[in-house]
């Protein structure tokens, strides 16, 4: 397998540094560098959406979720994708309507444009760097103790993260945000390859699907329906798990700079509609990969299933192209997440383009090495993780759509509840105050306050219009 | 004028799709499509939570289709 790895992994950095060199102009605008010139087709949109979106907590944490909690997970993510789909056709129009009369550098400094003040900015660049920056680390720390464990020896878990660290910094200083769209496209491919590839050998070891169930419902029936098992997947975590994702493109920086970049609104529909069916598609193998661990290694460790189910059951072709799959999938989401933080950061500078532009680098080549700090501390639950980022840049919601939908200023006590939700779910986190209140999980009571805000703030402004024109 | 009501009739038609996709959404979460501790009916060897799913969410890519079609602003062009 090592001659294969060699090789695959030979090839794909050759098709990195192509990227790279390819996206580099000495002469460049900042919106160049930084957002592509607003230029990206279908083809490559749906690539580079679905390969920051995805990840290696698809590649790793989907199987391990469908192995220990069931079909449920399904609901969880597939389902939710679909909505999320959906709504980037409603949302995108709109933000792309506002960034015409607008402008659009990054949502941070979007937000303070139409508020008319930094507050609105500086508050989302703090969730996005709260919950971007562990989020990258874990991927970091995933890959990096799935390497050294299957090269026992060879490198220390540091000198892994440390090295996928490096190849990120150095593609997206280089290429900038077309570098980084190019190799997702690479990365996105490779994944839904080595997915299908893996999910088909998961069934054949059983023969068909049929046995591959059967043996399931033999063995653990539970993992069949909800609430799964260990009774996660009830009707409250999976509404709240929804909601959560279908606001990824709207609070998510990484993924609302990609609704932006697309050239027109034909080639973000052609985009969305794609990515809906790429999702099921990559999603529907993990559910074979899962079903497979539950049977073969019901009460081995995360790390063994993954790299037994993964790498030392296939082909050496396939585990080679396995390892290249998640080695890419981690390169491609870590760097959308610090790049975005860089165009967060850059959205909230002035100044000149040269000096704006030498101040981001910096801060991508910090923020990188936060992550790669942070990785040292991450816990292995990946998909639970995911889902916290998630849920974390959620609160930032109607921040983002009363800019983006308010015909006049928007106004700020909008703010009150979106800081507010953000500090109760950090208080959480930290299991200052509980996470479930009388039965009720917190994140589920946190929807339902921000919903409630937003409705008495959209109220009490209709009713001050109302009182000015009388 | 008949531009007027084509782009009218659009809007009308992307409003309902709308509507169905919040009514979906609310149906994924009843025991219609994950009834508690069940997993049978099965289809096609698929567990029914699981089928159900997997019909709901090529649902919600069919609805984003029509509703790229018959959305008003089609031909919005690049920011």
């Amino acid at each position: 397998m090592t001659l294969w790895i060699l090789i695959l992994g030979g090839l794909f950095l050759l098709a990195l540094v192509t990227a790279s060199v390819k996206s580099y102009k000495r002469n460049r605008t900042l919106d160049e560098y930084m957002l592509a010139g607003f230029n990206i087709g279908p083809l490559i949109g749906v690539l580079t959406f679905a390969a920051a979106l995805f990840s290696a907590f698809i590649f790793m944490g989907m199987p391990d979720m469908f192995r220990t909690q069931g079909v449920g997970a399904w609901i969880f993510l597939a389902v939710s994708d679909g909505a999320m789909v959906f709504g980037i056709i409603w949302f995108g129009y709109h933000i792309r309507k506002k960034v015409k009369t607008e402008g659009f550098k990054g949502v941070s400094g979007f937000l303070a444009g139409i508020y008319g003040s930094k507050w609105p900015g500086y508050l989302f660049f703090l969730t996005a760097f709260l919950f971007l920056v562990p989020y990258a680390a874990i991927q970091i720390r995933g890959i990096s103790i799935f390497f050294s464990a299957t090269f026992a020896g060879v490198l220390p878990e540091w000198a892994w993260a440390l090295i996928i660290v490096g190849i990120m910094l150095v593609y997206a200083e280089v290429g900038g945000f077309k570098a980084i769209v190019y190799s997702d496209a690479i990365q996105g491919t490779v994944l839904l390859v080595v997915i299908w590839l893996i999910g088909i050998t998961c069934i054949k070891a059983f023969g068909s699907m049929e046995s591959l169930f059967a043996e399931v419902e033999r063995i653990k029936p539970e993992l069949l329906s909800v609430p799964g098992p260990h009774g996660l997947f009830t009707v409250q975590f999976l509404i709240a798990s929804f909601l959560a994702i279908i606001l990824i493109p709207v609070t998510q920086p990484q993924l609302t700079t990609r609704i932006i970049v697309m050239r027109n609104f034909r080639s973000l529909s052609r985009m969305a509609v794609s990515l809906g069916a790429f999702a099921i598609l990559i999603i529907f193998s993990t559910v074979f990969i899962g079903m497979y661990g539950a049977v073969k290694y019901p009460d081995a460790t995360t790390a063994d299933f993954l790299s037994n189910s993964l790498l030392f059951d296939q082909k050496d072709i396939v585990g080679a192209l396995a390892m290249v799959g998640l080695f890419a999938a981690c390169l491609s989401t870590t760097n959308a997440q610090i790049f975005a933080l860089g165009t967060e950061l850059r959205s909230l500078l002035k100044g000149s383009d040269k000096k704006v532009l030498a101040f981001t680098r910096v801060g991508l080549f910090v923020f990188a090495l936060i992550a790669l700090a942070f990785s040292t501390l991450m816990s292995d639950e990946l998909a639970m993780l995911a889902r916290t980022s998630f849920t974390g840049t959620s609160m930032m919601a109607p921040v983002v759509l009363f800019a983006v939908l308010s015909k006049r200023t928007p106004p700020r006590a909008i703010l009150f509840f979106s800081g507010t939700g953000l500090v109760a779910l950090l208080l959480s986190l930290f299991h200052v105050i509980p996470q479930e209140i009388s039965g009720i999980r917190l994140d589920f009571l946190l929807y339902i306050y921000l919903a409630a805000g937003s409705l008495a703030v959209v109220a009490v402004d209709f009713f001050r219009a109302k009182g000015e024109k009388a | 004028m008949f531009k007027d009501m084509n782009t009218m009739k659009k809007s009308r038609l992307y409003t309902i799709l709308i509507l169905l996709a919040l009514l979906l959404s609310v149906l994924t979460f009843t025991p219609l499509v994950m009834p508690y501790g069940k997993h049978l009916p099965s289809l096609l060897h698929l567990p029914y939570t699981l089928w159900t799913g997997l019909l709901v969410a090529i649902l919600f890519v069919c609805l984003t289709w029509l509703a790229v079609r018959w959305h008003p602003g089609r031909k919005e062009e690049k920011p």
